[in-house]
């Protein structure tokens, strides 16, 4: 139904792109009507019939026009400069419980809106006609009939021909199910323990949950709307900086830990390409970082501290075994000899233990130089058989070139993998020292005919503390660290390691080792 | 020139232990806990040092450059010890002659004093 009609150009007024003046109506049956494009034209000596006819047209158009809108859910509406309305389409009218007559010329005061509503609606139409620019916003509302809903409303000016606001136009849509959809997803973000940051294709911050302001000690304010890098100036030049571009340009996801010294803090981060721009989980892992340099220091620190009564024990030993020898006490020399072939055993565990540590901090050095693998590889073997006279160790093969890497720690990979086959080779069997060259590195592997691994447990076999278990707890010596050693040294000279085996079959561990995996001459060579 | 070594190390089992085992060999054999001065390497004139590298509010890399740097003393051979898996940087850091890593082999030790002491004095002593 449409509203009345107080003077055609008013109503022609609430077309959209429609800007007509309100028509004087003629004494004289003639009506001056002003041209959309500001061109005057006079119509004189009109008839009446004619001007009844023109009448009829615009209230057709009207009808279709107020039928129109009338389909949509959306609600649309006009104001006039008192902010009462002159129309409204026929979703508002249903959700009001009234009919086109009763809402035109009512304001919200009228029609029974909470008063601060009312007033703030009020305000915003008289904000649009003074200032000429449109108002978004959003509010809850409560109908009569008792329907609940969020709604998103915007208040657009309808210009005049001179220039000046005519009147307002309006549209609001019911942004209920949209706004729970929002809130169920921030509570879930709220609810998440990591502190979660929206960024968009400008760095501006657009959304930032409860954690993030805890954890940043901003308020939403501080951040929203304002870009990243306006908020945390420490951020540029920083791995962050790097991992959000990442993420923001190229579409990479990424995570890091590193240290903010804006904040005195270690923060680990989780980027995430978003459409638009990111997603940032931030968790602050300071505490964590503390304790960790604190068990670092006190290994390394227990390290060194056990290691230093061991040197004294093992003079001690010696001079001994020495004095054993000399006075032809073979007897006991064989004694202090086996207690100093325990006393390796501890330095190694402790070296284990420390070069953890090590790795685990990042501070483990290689010192690179060119050197040549098979007398390396002869030296490990010769060097384990004086320990281990048996099972027998055959070496197969030989590279026949030199690489660049560290020769200890290179040494060390060895023994270690020798060490562990002797450990599951029956006494009376062989371990198989293979050697072979590539044209790119060097591949060495040690096959024992033990009791193999089973798939499931290949994977874990380089994990730290790995150890195989046996009948009893302690069958298998160890602190099952020097696999897990043995395939860092490995990976940090860009090589690789291995394991193949059968249950009950036996197993080779192997690695390669690239012909120049180390810079030879860097800081910390030897 | 003597066959005198002067062995600095906070610890008194190191220090007993590399007595024994030097003294065992002929050298005569002078300790610290406190590490050495100039003016005590000038006084004593070992003809060689092992110097640990951590002792009790001493850092021996310190004391080594200090003994390096003074043209009094620069050509005692300087040997540095530790545990610590980097002495051999801290060596040529700090311009020692040589490292000892411990806990270091009996052999070494006299391989090391052979080396610094007596080759440089054509016979053994003792």
């Amino acid at each position: 139904m449409l509203a009345p009609l107080d003077g055609l150009g008013t109503d022609l007024a609430t077309l959209p792109g429609m800007t007509h003046q309100p028509p004087t109506r003629p004494q004289s049956g003639c009506a001056v009507l002003v041209h959309p494009d500001g061109d005057a034209g006079e119509f004189s000596a009109m008839r009446v019939a004619d001007l009844r006819k023109l009448v009829q047209q615009q209230e057709q158009q009207l009808r279709v026009f107020d039928a129109t809108l009338s389909t949509i859910a959306d609600f649309a509406y006009t104001f006039d400069r008192d902010g009462r309305f002159i129309y409204s389409n026929r979703s508002l009218l249903d959700l009001l419980g009234i009919t086109a007559e009763e809402i035109v010329g009512k304001n919200f005061f009228d029609l029974g809106y909470p008063t601060e509503l009312a007033t703030r609606l009020q305000h915003q139409i008289e904000h649009v006609f003074v200032t000429k620019e449109h108002v978004v916003d959003e509010t809850p509302f409560t109908g009569p009939t008792g329907a609940e809903g969020y709604y998103e409303y915007i208040f657009r000016p309808v210009f005049a021909a001179d220039g000046s606001v005519e009147m307002v136009a309006g549209s609001t849509r019911d942004v209920t199910e949209r706004r729970r959809v929002q809130e169920q997803s921030r509570q879930i973000l709220d609810s998440i323990s990591d502190a979660f940051m929206a960024v968009d294709t400008d760095w501006r911050f657009t959304y930032v949950n409860q954690q993030a302001e805890r954890l940043l000690t901003r308020t939403p304010g501080d951040l929203l709307g304002h870009t990243i890098w306006d908020a945390f100036p420490g951020l540029l030049g920083s791995s962050f900086e790097r991992a959000y571009r990442r993420a923001a340009e190229d579409r990479e996801s990424s995570s890091l830990t590193d240290y903010y010294p804006n904040h005195g803090r270690w923060y680990e981060v989780h980027v995430y390409p978003a459409d638009p721009g990111i997603t940032i989980y931030l968790r602050d892992v300071t505490q964590r970082k503390c304790l960790e340099k604190q068990k670092d220091d006190f290994l390394a620190v227990a390290s060194h501290e056990l290691k230093t009564p061991v040197s004294s024990i093992k003079a001690f030993a010696q001079v001994l075994g020495r004095r054993f020898t000399a006075s032809g006490d073979m007897e006991s020399a064989t004694l202090v000899g086996k207690m100093d072939n325990q006393l390796n055993k501890l330095t190694n565990l402790i070296s284990d233990l420390l070069d953890v540590t090590r790795i685990e901090s990042g501070q483990i050095r290689f010192r690179s130089h060119l050197f040549e693998v098979d007398p390396l590889v002869r030296e490990i073997t010769d060097q384990i058989r004086l320990t281990a006279p048996e099972p027998v160790i055959r070496i197969d093969g030989c590279a026949g070139c030199s690489i660049v890497a560290d020769r200890d720690r290179t040494g060390q990979v060895l023994m270690n993998l020798l060490s562990n086959s002797i450990k599951f080779a029956p006494v009376d069997s062989e371990i198989v020292v293979a050697v072979s060259a590539d044209s790119d590195g060097v591949a060495v592997t040690v096959t024992d005919s033990g009791m193999g691994i089973s798939r499931e447990r290949q994977a874990l076999v380089f994990d730290r503390f790995y150890r195989v278990l046996g009948p009893e707890p302690d069958t298998y010596p160890g602190l099952g660290l020097g696999l897990f050693i043995s395939a860092e040294i490995v990976r940090r000279q860009r090589g690789r390691v291995w394991v193949e085996s059968e249950e009950g079959a036996g197993s080779t561990f192997g690695f390669w080792l690239p012909l120049s995996g180390g810079e030879p001459g860097t800081p910390g060579d030897d | 020139m003597t066959d005198r070594i002067l062995v600095a190390d906070d610890d008194d089992a190191i220090l007993e232990g590399m007595r024994l085992i030097l003294e065992d060999e002929g050298y005569e054999v002078i300790t610290t806990r406190t590490g050495p001065t100039i003016e005590s390497v000038i006084e004593e004139r070992p003809a060689l040092i092992f110097l640990d590298i951590w002792m009790s509010g001493l850092d021996g890399r310190n004391v080594c450059a200090a003994i390096k740097s003074d043209k009094r003393t620069h050509g005692v051979p300087v040997i540095l010890s530790s545990a610590n898996i980097d002495v051999g940087r801290f060596a040529k850091e700090c311009g020692a002659d040589d490292i000892l890593t411990k806990p270091f082999e009996l052999d070494e030790v006299l391989r090391l004093a052979e080396r610094y002491v007596r080759s440089t004095q054509g016979g053994r002593r003792g």
